[in-house]
Protein backbone atom coordinates (compact mmCIF):
# COMPACT_ATOMS: atom_id res chain seq x y z
CA UNK A 1 0.00 0.00 0.00
CA UNK A 2 3.04 2.65 0.82
CA UNK A 3 4.86 1.24 -1.55
CA UNK A 4 2.43 1.93 -4.05
CA UNK A 5 1.41 5.75 -2.95
CA UNK A 6 5.00 6.42 -2.98
CA UNK A 7 5.29 5.32 -6.74
CA UNK A 8 2.30 6.83 -7.86
CA UNK A 9 4.02 10.36 -6.31
CA UNK A 10 7.20 10.00 -7.61
CA UNK A 11 5.09 9.44 -11.50
CA UNK A 12 3.14 12.48 -10.67
CA UNK A 13 6.14 14.56 -9.78
CA UNK A 14 7.94 13.46 -12.85
CA UNK A 15 4.95 13.98 -15.19
CA UNK A 16 5.09 17.71 -13.72
CA UNK A 17 8.77 18.18 -14.18
CA UNK A 18 8.34 16.36 -17.78
CA UNK A 19 5.35 18.84 -18.52
CA UNK A 20 6.78 21.78 -17.20
CA UNK A 21 10.41 21.49 -19.16
CA UNK A 22 8.98 20.44 -22.53
CA UNK A 23 9.35 23.41 -25.07
CA UNK A 24 5.40 23.21 -25.78
CA UNK A 25 5.07 24.46 -21.66
CA UNK A 26 7.80 26.74 -21.42
CA UNK A 27 5.24 29.49 -19.83
CA UNK A 28 3.05 27.55 -16.91
CA UNK A 29 -0.52 28.42 -17.14
CA UNK A 30 -2.18 27.20 -14.55
CA UNK A 31 -5.52 28.76 -15.64
CA UNK A 32 -5.22 27.07 -19.20
CA UNK A 33 -7.36 29.44 -20.98
CA UNK A 34 -5.25 32.70 -20.47
CA UNK A 35 -2.67 31.81 -22.80
CA UNK A 36 -4.51 30.19 -26.18
CA UNK A 37 -2.57 28.37 -28.84
CA UNK A 38 -4.15 31.12 -31.73
CA UNK A 39 -1.93 33.86 -33.68
CA UNK A 40 -3.38 37.19 -32.48
CA UNK A 41 -3.00 40.35 -34.70
CA UNK A 42 -0.10 41.93 -34.01
CA UNK A 43 1.51 38.74 -32.66
CA UNK A 44 4.81 37.52 -32.96
CA UNK A 45 5.62 33.75 -35.17
CA UNK A 46 8.37 32.16 -36.10
CA UNK A 47 7.26 31.07 -39.21
CA UNK A 48 8.06 34.30 -40.97
CA UNK A 49 11.49 35.51 -41.67
CA UNK A 50 10.74 39.21 -39.92
CA UNK A 51 9.48 37.45 -36.85
CA UNK A 52 5.78 39.17 -37.71
CA UNK A 53 2.43 37.27 -37.41
CA UNK A 54 1.19 39.99 -40.33
CA UNK A 55 2.46 39.92 -43.42
CA UNK A 56 2.48 42.42 -46.56
CA UNK A 57 0.33 40.76 -49.33
CA UNK A 58 2.31 40.04 -52.44
CA UNK A 59 3.29 42.90 -54.47
CA UNK A 60 0.85 43.47 -57.35
CA UNK A 61 -1.93 42.64 -54.82
CA UNK A 62 -4.95 44.94 -55.65
CA UNK A 63 -8.00 44.97 -52.70
CA UNK A 64 -11.48 44.90 -54.36
CA UNK A 65 -11.87 48.16 -52.21
CA UNK A 66 -9.66 50.14 -54.98
CA UNK A 67 -10.28 47.97 -57.50
CA UNK A 68 -14.01 49.12 -57.53
CA UNK A 69 -12.80 53.12 -57.67
CA UNK A 70 -11.61 54.71 -60.32
CA UNK A 71 -8.29 54.67 -58.59
CA UNK A 72 -8.00 51.32 -60.62
CA UNK A 73 -8.62 52.51 -63.94
CA UNK A 74 -8.08 56.05 -65.15
CA UNK A 75 -4.68 57.59 -63.42
CA UNK A 76 -6.99 59.76 -60.93
CA UNK A 77 -4.60 62.51 -60.08
CA UNK A 78 -6.34 64.42 -63.74
CA UNK A 79 -9.84 63.89 -62.67
CA UNK A 80 -11.32 67.37 -62.56
CA UNK A 81 -14.25 66.33 -60.09
CA UNK A 82 -14.52 64.05 -57.45
CA UNK A 83 -15.96 60.54 -59.14
CA UNK A 84 -18.86 60.80 -56.26
CA UNK A 85 -22.05 62.78 -55.12
CA UNK A 86 -20.71 65.59 -53.18
CA UNK A 87 -23.22 65.47 -49.87
CA UNK A 88 -23.22 67.35 -46.71
CA UNK A 89 -22.43 63.51 -45.13
CA UNK A 90 -19.19 63.37 -47.61
CA UNK A 91 -18.13 66.46 -46.55
CA UNK A 92 -18.35 65.83 -43.13
CA UNK A 93 -16.95 62.42 -43.14
CA UNK A 94 -13.99 64.53 -44.82
CA UNK A 95 -13.83 67.36 -42.04
CA UNK A 96 -13.80 64.52 -39.56
CA UNK A 97 -10.80 62.88 -41.52
CA UNK A 98 -9.35 65.66 -42.77
CA UNK A 99 -9.19 67.06 -38.67
CA UNK A 100 -7.01 63.11 -37.83
CA UNK A 101 -5.06 62.73 -40.64
CA UNK A 102 -4.18 65.69 -42.67
CA UNK A 103 -4.65 68.85 -39.93
CA UNK A 104 -1.82 67.49 -37.60
CA UNK A 105 0.79 68.84 -40.30
CA UNK A 106 -1.38 71.09 -42.78
CA UNK A 107 -3.17 72.79 -39.61
CA UNK A 108 -6.87 72.39 -38.66
CA UNK A 109 -7.70 75.28 -41.51
CA UNK A 110 -5.29 74.41 -44.01
CA UNK A 111 -2.94 77.02 -43.64
CA UNK A 112 0.16 75.43 -43.02
CA UNK A 113 0.22 76.74 -39.39
CA UNK A 114 0.19 73.73 -37.38
CA UNK A 115 2.47 72.98 -34.59
CA UNK A 116 3.77 70.32 -36.07
CA UNK A 117 5.02 72.54 -38.77
CA UNK A 118 6.08 75.36 -37.34
CA UNK A 119 8.71 72.90 -35.45
CA UNK A 120 10.02 70.99 -38.69
CA UNK A 121 12.35 72.66 -40.90
CA UNK A 122 12.17 73.65 -44.58
CA UNK A 123 10.43 72.37 -46.92
CA UNK A 124 7.20 72.99 -44.16
CA UNK A 125 3.98 71.51 -44.92
CA UNK A 126 2.63 74.00 -47.56
CA UNK A 127 -0.63 75.68 -47.18
CA UNK A 128 -3.73 74.20 -48.96
CA UNK A 129 -5.43 77.40 -49.58
CA UNK A 130 -2.69 78.19 -52.23
CA UNK A 131 -3.50 79.59 -55.89
CA UNK A 132 -0.95 76.71 -56.93
CA UNK A 133 -2.89 73.97 -55.51
CA UNK A 134 -6.37 75.75 -56.45
CA UNK A 135 -4.94 75.34 -60.06
CA UNK A 136 -4.61 71.68 -60.15
CA UNK A 137 -7.27 69.61 -60.82
CA UNK A 138 -8.87 67.78 -57.40
CA UNK A 139 -7.77 64.37 -58.43
CA UNK A 140 -4.34 65.74 -57.43
CA UNK A 141 -5.46 65.90 -54.24
CA UNK A 142 -6.48 62.49 -53.86
CA UNK A 143 -3.51 61.52 -55.58
CA UNK A 144 -0.91 62.97 -53.12
CA UNK A 145 -3.19 61.55 -50.39
CA UNK A 146 -2.63 57.79 -52.04
CA UNK A 147 1.09 57.83 -52.52
CA UNK A 148 2.41 60.94 -50.50
CA UNK A 149 4.62 63.69 -51.84
CA UNK A 150 7.96 65.30 -50.95
CA UNK A 151 8.23 64.16 -46.95
CA UNK A 152 4.51 63.45 -46.63
CA UNK A 153 3.94 60.02 -46.73
CA UNK A 154 0.84 58.00 -48.45
CA UNK A 155 -2.44 57.93 -46.79
CA UNK A 156 -3.57 54.88 -48.24
CA UNK A 157 -3.77 52.24 -45.26
CA UNK A 158 -5.45 55.00 -43.27
CA UNK A 159 -8.02 56.34 -45.76
CA UNK A 160 -9.75 54.16 -47.96
CA UNK A 161 -10.15 55.87 -51.12
CA UNK A 162 -14.09 57.00 -50.19
CA UNK A 163 -12.73 58.89 -47.16
CA UNK A 164 -9.63 60.33 -49.63
CA UNK A 165 -12.48 61.17 -52.14
CA UNK A 166 -14.08 62.80 -48.82
CA UNK A 167 -11.01 64.57 -47.78
CA UNK A 168 -10.68 66.12 -51.01
CA UNK A 169 -14.13 67.33 -51.47
CA UNK A 170 -13.65 68.95 -48.42
CA UNK A 171 -10.60 70.71 -48.51
CA UNK A 172 -12.23 71.55 -52.23
CA UNK A 173 -14.71 72.83 -50.29
CA UNK A 174 -13.13 74.50 -47.14
CA UNK A 175 -10.77 76.71 -50.49
CA UNK A 176 -13.95 78.56 -51.09
CA UNK A 177 -13.96 80.42 -47.87
CA UNK A 178 -11.69 82.12 -45.33
CA UNK A 179 -10.94 81.13 -41.37
CA UNK A 180 -14.58 80.78 -40.31
CA UNK A 181 -13.37 78.86 -36.43
CA UNK A 182 -10.99 79.87 -33.70
CA UNK A 183 -8.76 77.19 -34.44
CA UNK A 184 -8.91 78.01 -37.76
CA UNK A 185 -8.43 81.41 -37.34
CA UNK A 186 -5.08 80.37 -34.85
CA UNK A 187 -3.73 78.21 -37.93
CA UNK A 188 -3.76 81.46 -40.23
CA UNK A 189 -2.08 83.55 -38.08
CA UNK A 190 0.57 81.35 -37.36
CA UNK A 191 1.26 80.17 -41.20
CA UNK A 192 1.80 83.51 -41.16
CA UNK A 193 4.31 84.28 -38.43
CA UNK A 194 6.07 80.96 -39.92
CA UNK A 195 6.16 82.32 -43.35
CA UNK A 196 7.80 85.79 -41.59
CA UNK A 197 10.16 84.09 -40.00
CA UNK A 198 11.25 81.32 -42.39
CA UNK A 199 11.71 84.67 -44.91
CA UNK A 200 13.94 86.48 -42.63
CA UNK A 201 15.95 83.60 -42.19
CA UNK A 202 16.21 82.99 -45.43
CA UNK A 203 17.30 87.08 -45.94
CA UNK A 204 19.71 86.39 -43.34
CA UNK A 205 21.24 83.80 -45.10
CA UNK A 206 20.24 80.84 -42.47
CA UNK A 207 19.13 77.46 -43.29
CA UNK B 1 -11.86 7.61 35.05
CA UNK B 2 -10.56 11.12 33.88
CA UNK B 3 -12.73 13.38 32.11
CA UNK B 4 -12.77 12.61 28.48
CA UNK B 5 -11.92 16.00 27.40
CA UNK B 6 -9.84 17.96 29.71
CA UNK B 7 -10.84 22.03 30.23
CA UNK B 8 -8.17 22.81 27.43
CA UNK B 9 -10.10 21.49 24.52
CA UNK B 10 -12.63 24.20 25.26
CA UNK B 11 -10.10 26.51 23.36
CA UNK B 12 -9.62 24.29 20.92
CA UNK B 13 -13.15 23.56 20.22
CA UNK B 14 -13.73 27.56 20.12
CA UNK B 15 -10.44 28.32 18.09
CA UNK B 16 -11.17 25.68 15.36
CA UNK B 17 -14.79 26.96 15.29
CA UNK B 18 -12.97 30.45 14.13
CA UNK B 19 -10.83 28.90 11.90
CA UNK B 20 -13.14 27.02 10.18
CA UNK B 21 -14.98 30.16 9.32
CA UNK B 22 -11.51 32.08 8.53
CA UNK B 23 -11.26 29.42 6.51
CA UNK B 24 -14.31 29.31 4.73
CA UNK B 25 -14.74 32.86 4.23
CA UNK B 26 -11.80 34.60 4.92
CA UNK B 27 -9.15 33.21 2.81
CA UNK B 28 -11.65 32.85 -0.27
CA UNK B 29 -12.76 36.68 0.20
CA UNK B 30 -8.78 37.68 0.51
CA UNK B 31 -7.83 35.92 -2.82
CA UNK B 32 -10.95 37.34 -4.31
CA UNK B 33 -10.05 41.21 -2.92
CA UNK B 34 -6.35 40.09 -3.94
CA UNK B 35 -7.24 39.25 -8.02
CA UNK B 36 -8.83 42.92 -8.00
CA UNK B 37 -6.10 44.43 -6.59
CA UNK B 38 -3.58 46.91 -8.66
CA UNK B 39 -1.10 44.30 -7.96
CA UNK B 40 -2.62 41.24 -9.24
CA UNK B 41 -4.18 43.28 -12.39
CA UNK B 42 -1.04 44.94 -13.04
CA UNK B 43 -2.60 48.05 -13.20
CA UNK B 44 -0.29 51.21 -12.81
CA UNK B 45 2.68 49.26 -13.86
CA UNK B 46 4.46 51.29 -16.06
CA UNK B 47 5.56 48.74 -19.43
CA UNK B 48 8.70 49.78 -20.55
CA UNK B 49 9.29 50.07 -24.59
CA UNK B 50 11.72 49.69 -27.13
CA UNK B 51 11.66 53.38 -27.91
CA UNK B 52 11.31 55.93 -24.99
CA UNK B 53 8.36 56.81 -26.58
CA UNK B 54 6.52 59.65 -24.84
CA UNK B 55 2.44 60.23 -25.95
CA UNK B 56 2.05 63.83 -23.86
CA UNK B 57 4.64 64.93 -26.53
CA UNK B 58 2.62 63.84 -29.39
CA UNK B 59 -0.92 64.20 -27.75
CA UNK B 60 -0.71 67.69 -26.29
CA UNK B 61 2.61 69.17 -27.47
CA UNK B 62 1.74 67.93 -31.32
CA UNK B 63 -1.94 67.81 -31.32
CA UNK B 64 -1.96 64.74 -33.07
CA UNK B 65 -5.03 62.44 -32.84
CA UNK B 66 -4.88 59.05 -31.04
CA UNK B 67 -6.12 57.79 -34.83
CA UNK B 68 -3.24 59.39 -36.71
CA UNK B 69 -1.03 56.31 -35.09
CA UNK B 70 -3.94 53.82 -33.86
CA UNK B 71 -5.55 54.13 -37.41
CA UNK B 72 -7.65 50.75 -37.74
CA UNK B 73 -9.09 51.43 -34.45
CA UNK B 74 -12.44 52.52 -35.91
CA UNK B 75 -12.70 49.79 -38.26
CA UNK B 76 -10.92 46.46 -37.19
CA UNK B 77 -10.63 44.64 -33.29
CA UNK B 78 -7.67 46.39 -32.89
CA UNK B 79 -6.46 50.18 -32.08
CA UNK B 80 -4.03 49.38 -34.63
CA UNK B 81 -0.06 49.49 -34.00
CA UNK B 82 1.54 52.04 -36.04
CA UNK B 83 4.31 50.55 -38.16
CA UNK B 84 7.57 51.95 -38.43
CA UNK B 85 6.83 54.17 -41.58
CA UNK B 86 4.45 56.30 -39.53
CA UNK B 87 7.12 57.80 -37.58
CA UNK B 88 9.75 58.17 -39.74
CA UNK B 89 8.72 60.77 -42.44
CA UNK B 90 8.32 63.58 -39.66
CA UNK B 91 11.19 62.48 -37.57
CA UNK B 92 13.28 62.22 -40.97
CA UNK B 93 14.44 65.84 -39.87
CA UNK B 94 14.03 65.95 -35.66
CA UNK B 95 15.73 62.71 -33.70
CA UNK B 96 16.42 60.65 -36.52
CA UNK B 97 20.15 60.43 -35.77
CA UNK B 98 19.46 60.43 -31.69
CA UNK B 99 20.48 56.85 -30.29
CA UNK B 100 16.71 57.31 -29.01
CA UNK B 101 15.84 56.67 -32.33
CA UNK B 102 18.22 53.54 -32.94
CA UNK B 103 15.45 51.22 -32.69
CA UNK B 104 13.29 52.74 -35.43
CA UNK B 105 16.40 52.99 -37.26
CA UNK B 106 17.12 49.42 -37.25
CA UNK B 107 13.56 48.49 -37.92
CA UNK B 108 13.28 50.65 -40.95
CA UNK B 109 16.42 49.28 -42.60
CA UNK B 110 15.95 45.66 -41.29
CA UNK B 111 12.37 45.73 -42.47
CA UNK B 112 11.59 44.14 -39.44
CA UNK B 113 8.83 45.96 -36.95
CA UNK B 114 9.82 47.13 -33.78
CA UNK B 115 9.01 44.82 -31.08
CA UNK B 116 6.43 46.98 -28.85
CA UNK B 117 4.98 45.73 -25.42
CA UNK B 118 1.69 44.96 -24.84
CA UNK B 119 0.56 47.71 -21.84
CA UNK B 120 -3.38 46.66 -21.65
CA UNK B 121 -3.57 42.46 -22.14
CA UNK B 122 -6.71 41.04 -21.73
CA UNK B 123 -6.58 36.57 -21.24
CA UNK B 124 -7.30 35.03 -24.56
CA UNK B 125 -10.33 33.73 -23.52
CA UNK B 126 -11.90 37.13 -24.18
CA UNK B 127 -12.48 38.70 -27.93
CA UNK B 128 -12.38 42.18 -27.52
CA UNK B 129 -13.12 44.59 -30.44
CA UNK B 130 -12.11 48.14 -30.48
CA UNK B 131 -14.33 49.49 -33.66
CA UNK B 132 -17.64 48.67 -31.55
CA UNK B 133 -16.88 50.20 -28.80
CA UNK B 134 -15.03 53.79 -30.55
CA UNK B 135 -18.26 53.34 -32.81
CA UNK B 136 -19.99 52.78 -30.02
CA UNK B 137 -19.05 56.60 -28.66
CA UNK B 138 -17.05 54.80 -25.91
CA UNK B 139 -14.02 57.23 -25.08
CA UNK B 140 -10.17 55.85 -25.52
CA UNK B 141 -9.90 57.46 -22.27
CA UNK B 142 -12.70 55.83 -20.47
CA UNK B 143 -10.58 52.02 -20.54
CA UNK B 144 -6.76 53.69 -21.29
CA UNK B 145 -7.27 56.49 -18.81
CA UNK B 146 -5.28 59.92 -19.46
CA UNK B 147 -2.88 58.86 -21.82
CA UNK B 148 -1.94 62.06 -22.66
CA UNK B 149 -0.81 62.82 -19.30
CA UNK B 150 1.15 59.20 -19.70
CA UNK B 151 5.21 59.42 -19.84
CA UNK B 152 5.38 55.74 -19.93
CA UNK B 153 2.07 54.03 -20.63
CA UNK B 154 0.58 51.97 -17.71
CA UNK B 155 -2.73 49.96 -17.97
CA UNK B 156 -5.25 52.66 -16.26
CA UNK B 157 -8.60 50.08 -15.42
CA UNK B 158 -8.26 46.87 -13.73
CA UNK B 159 -9.63 45.14 -16.86
CA UNK B 160 -11.84 42.89 -14.37
CA UNK B 161 -15.12 41.12 -15.71
CA UNK B 162 -17.21 43.84 -12.91
CA UNK B 163 -15.22 46.54 -14.41
CA UNK B 164 -16.34 45.82 -18.00
CA UNK B 165 -19.82 44.92 -16.82
CA UNK B 166 -19.86 48.29 -14.58
CA UNK B 167 -20.18 49.96 -18.15
CA UNK B 168 -21.85 46.54 -19.91
CA UNK B 169 -24.67 46.92 -17.57
CA UNK B 170 -25.18 50.74 -17.49
CA UNK B 171 -23.62 52.40 -20.76
CA UNK B 172 -25.20 55.29 -20.80
CA UNK B 173 -23.08 56.63 -17.49
CA UNK B 174 -20.17 56.09 -19.94
CA UNK B 175 -20.99 56.81 -23.54
CA UNK B 176 -20.21 60.19 -25.27
CA UNK B 177 -20.71 61.59 -28.72
CA UNK B 178 -18.53 59.64 -31.61
CA UNK B 179 -16.60 62.90 -32.12
CA UNK B 180 -15.33 63.51 -28.70
CA UNK B 181 -14.24 59.89 -28.70
CA UNK B 182 -10.34 60.30 -28.50
CA UNK B 183 -10.99 63.56 -26.41
CA UNK B 184 -8.74 63.35 -23.20
CA UNK B 185 -10.44 65.34 -20.04
CA UNK B 186 -13.73 65.27 -21.55
CA UNK B 187 -16.36 66.54 -19.60
CA UNK B 188 -20.29 66.30 -20.96
CA UNK B 189 -21.48 69.45 -21.88
CA UNK B 190 -25.02 68.59 -19.83
CA UNK B 191 -25.36 66.40 -17.31
CA UNK B 192 -24.27 62.59 -18.32
CA UNK B 193 -27.61 60.98 -17.78
CA UNK B 194 -29.00 63.46 -20.91
CA UNK B 195 -26.63 62.84 -22.52
CA UNK B 196 -26.04 59.17 -22.11
CA UNK B 197 -29.71 58.65 -22.31
CA UNK B 198 -29.80 60.29 -25.63
CA UNK B 199 -26.93 59.22 -27.02
CA UNK B 200 -27.92 55.11 -25.97
CA UNK B 201 -31.05 56.11 -28.06
CA UNK B 202 -29.18 57.31 -31.04
CA UNK B 203 -26.17 55.42 -31.41
CA UNK B 204 -28.40 52.28 -30.29
CA UNK B 205 -26.31 50.87 -27.41
CA UNK B 206 -27.52 48.14 -26.18
CA UNK B 207 -26.76 46.89 -22.48
CA UNK B 208 -24.75 43.52 -23.56
CA UNK B 209 -24.13 41.26 -20.46
CA UNK B 210 -24.89 37.68 -22.29
CA UNK B 211 -21.94 35.35 -21.12
CA UNK B 212 -21.04 34.81 -25.42
CA UNK B 213 -20.49 38.93 -25.57
CA UNK B 214 -17.41 38.64 -24.94
CA UNK B 215 -16.19 34.55 -24.23
CA UNK B 216 -17.14 32.35 -27.70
Amino acid sequence: MTRALIAGCALMIAGGIGCTTSPERERVDFERMRVQQRYDLYGASRAFPNGAMMQHPPAGTVSRETAATAEAGAPADSLASIPMAVTPQLLARGRERFGIYCAVCHGPGGYGGSIVASNMGIPRPPSLRSAALRARPIGYVFYVATNGRGRMPAYAPQLSPADRWAVAAYIQQMQTHGATTDEERADSARALEIHKLDSTAAAAGRP
Amino acid sequence: MPALFPPWTNVVARASLIAAVVLVVGVPAALMAWVRAPNATRRYEPVAQPIAFDHRVHVVGEHIDCRYCHFSVERSSTAGIPPTSTCVPCHSQTLLGSSTFAPVRRSMEANTPLQWKRVTSLPGFVYFNHAIHVNKGVGCESCHGRVDQMATVYQAAPLTMGWCLSCHRYPAAFVRPRAEVTAMGYAPRQPQRVIGARLVREYHVRRLTNCTTCHR
